[in-house]
This record gives C-alpha cells, sequence and structure tokens, in this order.
C-alpha cells in the first residue's frame, strides 16, 4: 500500500501501511504490537490533529525566546586512551572493530 | 532547613568521618533498597575510595571542600568514568563510561561523593519507572505504588532516606513528576544552566538535569554547585550562577508576581492536588507575593507538540544504538539490516520500541 506524503502523514493516516513503516525503518516488530498500533494510530492522529488550529504568526507565545548569540561552538571534547575505547566496542578484534556485513 | 548543611557540619566538626558516612549509607542501601528497587548498584569502590581521599585532607586540616563526603545518587543516564552505565537497557549493558558528565564533576568539585547509580524507565522514557530492565521502583510510601518517572530511581532514593540528595534528568516532568509522587523536592532548571555533557541524550532540546532532595534549601544548595557554563555543551548559558540558597529566607517572596495558569487548575486535576497548590498560593501571599491567575491557551497544543519533538529527537539520539556503534549487538544477525531489524526485538523494552515507531511516522 502507498504511503501518504510526508506533509500529510501527521493528519491523514487512514492509508497507513505498517509494513511498510516497519521496513523503512528497519523496525521489527511482532503481529501483536501491529495490531495495537493499527488500532491507536487514528487515535494519535486525532490528538495531533489538536495543532491544525494554531495560528503561529500571529501568536506572540511563538515568538522566539533564545538570544541569537546563545549557541556556542561545540568544543571538541578530550579524547580517549584507545584501550579504553576498544574495551567498550561491541567487538574488537586485533587491529580494528568488527562490524557486521552491509550487504546481505 | 538542609539536610546538607547539617551533615555538612558533623564532617567538619569531625564529629563524623567521610568514609565513615558513606560505609553507613552503603549499609542502608543494603538494608533499604530490596523493597523499594530505587538503586540499580552502588558504587561501592569509588565512594569509599573518594572517602578515604577526603578524609585525608581533612585530617591534615587542609582546605577541604564544602561538602566532602556527603553521598548522592546518580541517575542511570549519566557518565562516570569507570562506572557502568546503561540507562536502565539491555541496549547498554556492559557499558562503562570513559568520563564523568559535567553535572556530576561539578558536583564532586564540591565534595559530593557519587554513591551509586538510581533506577529509571528505559532510556529516559516514561513517567512511571515500570519501564526498566531491572524492574518497576516502588514508592517508598507505599511500595505497591509507582514511583513516578522517568527518575523514579532518584526520587525514592531520596523519598526513602537512603541518601540526602540525587540526579535526575527531566525531559517532559521525569524530574517534577516522580518528585512529586515520592513527596520530595524536584527541580527542572532553566534550559542552559545546568551542561548536558555526559548525559544520554533523549530530546536534546528539552532535556535538562537537575537535583532532589528533602527540602527546598538543599536543592538550591546543589543547584548552585551545578550550574555554569560548559564548552562541552554548546547550549550552556554563559552567565553568572546566583546564589540561590543565600536568596532563601522569608524576605524573599515580597512583592514577587507568581503566575498560575487557569488551564492548569481545572477540575482535571484531584481535588487534593488543588487543595494543596491553593495553600502553597495562600501561604505565598501571606508572605508578600501577588498571586495572578492568567489564561495559557495552548496547552493542549503545547503537549501534542511535545510528541512530536521529543521521539523525533529521541529517534535521532537513540540512532547510535545501532548494535555497531554502541548497543546490542544480536549474534546470530547476518547483515547490518538484520541487526537493526532484531534491536528492536531483542534490545530494547516495549514502551521504547513504541517510542521509535511514533517517531519514524512524524
Amino acid at each position: 500500500m502507498k504511503l501518504s506524503p510526508k506533509s500529510s502523514i501527521i493528519f491523514c493516516m487512514s492509508d497507513i501501511d505498517i509494513d511498510s513503516i516497519c521496513e523503512l525503518s528497519c523496525l521489527s516488530v511482532t503481529e501483536e504490537r501491529k495490531a495495537a498500533f493499527s488500532m491507536q494510530i487514528d487515535k494519535i492522529l486525532d490528538y495531533m490533529s489538536v495543532l491544525k488550529k494554531v495560528k503561529q504568526s500571529s501568536d506572540p507565545a511563538f515568538e522566539w525566546p533564545i538570544h541569537k548569540d546563545m549557541l556556542q561552538r561545540d568544543d571538541n571534547p578530550q579524547r580517549f586512551e584507545h584501550s579504553l575505547v576498544k574495551d567498550n566496542a561491541p567487538d574488537y578484534q586485533p587491529g580494528g572493530f568488527s562490524v557486521p556485513k552491509i550487504l546481505s | 532547613m538542609s539536610v546538607l548543611k547539617t551533615i555538612q557540619q558533623l564532617i567538619h566538626s569531625k564529629r563524623i568521618g567521610c568514609e565513615e558516612l558513606v560505609r553507613f549509607v552503603l549499609n542502608g542501601i543494603q538494608s533499604k533498597n530490596p523493597s523499594v528497587n530505587a538503586f540499580i548498584e552502588p558504587f561501592e569502590g569509588s565512594a569509599i575510595a573518594i572517602a578515604k581521599l577526603q578524609d585525608d585532607v581533612l585530617s591534615r586540616g587542609d582546605d577541604s571542600p564544602v561538602f566532602s563526603g556527603i553521598p548522592i545518587g546518580i541517575k542511570d543516564n549519566m557518565c562516570m568514568e569507570g562506572e557502568l552505565v546503561t540507562c536502565a537497557s539491555k541496549m547498554l549493558q556492559g557499558y562503562r563510561s570513559p568520563y564523568t558528565a559535567t553535572a556530576v564533576s561539578k558536583l564532586m568539585a564540591k565534595g559530593f561523593v557519587p554513591i551509586g547509580r538510581t533506577n529509571m524507565d528505559e532510556f529516559a522514557m516514561g513517567s512511571s519507572n515500570e519501564h526498566s530492565v531491572y524492574g518497576a521502583v516502588s514508592n517508598p510510601w507505599a511500595l505497591d505504588a509507582v514511583s513516578g518517572g522517568s527518575s523514579g530511581g532518584s526520587a525514592a532514593v531520596v523519598s526513602s532516606g537512603m541518601v540526602p540528595a540525587s540526579l535526575g534528568s527531566d525531559t517532559g516532568g521525569s524530574i517534577r513528576q516522580p518528585a512529586s509522587f515520592c513527596g520530595v523536592v524536584g527541580l527542572k532548571p532553566t534550559y542552559g544552566r545546568v551542561s548536558r555533557y555526559g548525559l544520554v541524550a533523549f530530546a536534546s532540546s528539552l532535556d535538562q538535569i537537575g537535583p532532589f532532595a528533602q527540602y527546598v534549601e538543599d536543592v538550591a544548595i546543589l543547584l548552585e554547585a551545578m550550574s555554569g557554563f560548559d564548552g562541552h555543551d554548546s547550549t550552556s548559558e554563559n552567565r553568572p550562577v546566583e546564589s540561590f540558597s543565600n536568596q532563601l529566607n522569608l524576605e524573599s517572596l515580597k512583592g514577587q508576581r507568581i503566575g498560575v495558569p487557569n488551564q492548569l487548575m481545572t477540575e482535571m486535576i484531584s481535588s487534593d492536588v488543588r487543595s494543596a497548590i491553593s495553600n502553597t498560593l495562600n501561604q505565598m501571599e501571606a508572605q508578600g507575593a501577588h498571586v495572578e491567575f492568567f489564561d495559557f491557551p495552548i496547552v493542549d497544543e503545547s503537549l501534542a507538540t511535545y510528541y512530536i519533538i521529543a521521539p523525533a529527537e529521541a529517534s535521532s539520539n537513540l540512532s547510535r544504538f545501532d548494535g555497531v556503534r554502541y548497543g546490542y549487538r544480536n549474534q546470530t544477525a547476518q547483515s547490518l539490516k538484520d541487526i537493526f531489524k532484531r534491536l528492536g526485538r531483542m534490545g530494547l523494552e516495549m514502551k521504547l520500541s513504541d517510542a521509535f515507531f511514533l517517531a519514524r511516522m512524524c
């Protein structure tokens, strides 16, 4: 089943295909959870539709409250010993970190 | 009133030693924790080692940090060098932090001793502390009731008297709500006031680290100690830290305006809670504050917005726990995609996989 365009996903999900979302998200969800999601999705979207009535441009509550100069450059955090890092690696082989193959 | 100042006086007058206090608290954790399940693991080795060093400094008569020897609980999503950090998730089991979070190290510089990591909802997603790989936290006031969450462990360790103070994190109520449930004081600082460096991120634009304690004065002391600019957090606010604890006196409320949103004082709130708030407002007015009720018409929209922002940011932040860079790696998975697919079923509690799903929809 075709997925709705992204801009309308929030408000128009009656044609949602849970299998497609799971595939795109690389999530493995049990059939039981899929059934639960199907029942919950309309309720979630109904709830989110409250946002449609917000007139963002005219509401002073939406004015940007943070000073422009608040955000700073990220400093380079400390560097760690190689031994410390490899101890936390899921799979370390002598000379490098082992990662799974990309292509199946 | 201040528990921290009372203990500080006992230590600096040498009526109790730092190691003695730390061992006393560790024994208390051993006897009280099984019924509450609020501590995941005490930092027995490092806490005693720190306390011994502090005793040495005190015995030499050298300048010692103000709050030397006072134990503090740390939520299991804050880094403490050499200790395990798991966010109460199978996903991070065995992960040992290579550095210490800024908020924790600032408290340690004042003498506080991290005594153990506290239970929480997995990756700080939850409001009851039932979603932890280590099991649910009980409310110390009624063991068959929940502690609230996600910092339920941090609230319960203070409420049960195991420690005088603890740290939690708050994204959408995760300090304030369990503090309320457990009858302690909890504070979510203004965004930018406390560094988030070393906090495992949930929703970066909302996360803040904050303190729990028995009394307001103690929370003020802790906030003062952990606040301040940190170059490792690009959203850390560069402004002087006020002496919050010195501003607490009977005169401090005179002339202050206290705003109360009408939309949050409706019949949807239980009468007990409304009555408690009204009593507090009356006390504030009696001490010279001006209480004003005002309309805050976008409450419903705010919550809906939160439930888009928080899962979306969580999805981005937690993508690093993919079994490659960090996290649980299924040994039977044949490929990268296979690893990802098995994550949701094998590594995460139900609530978290639901959040991932919701985030993907947004």
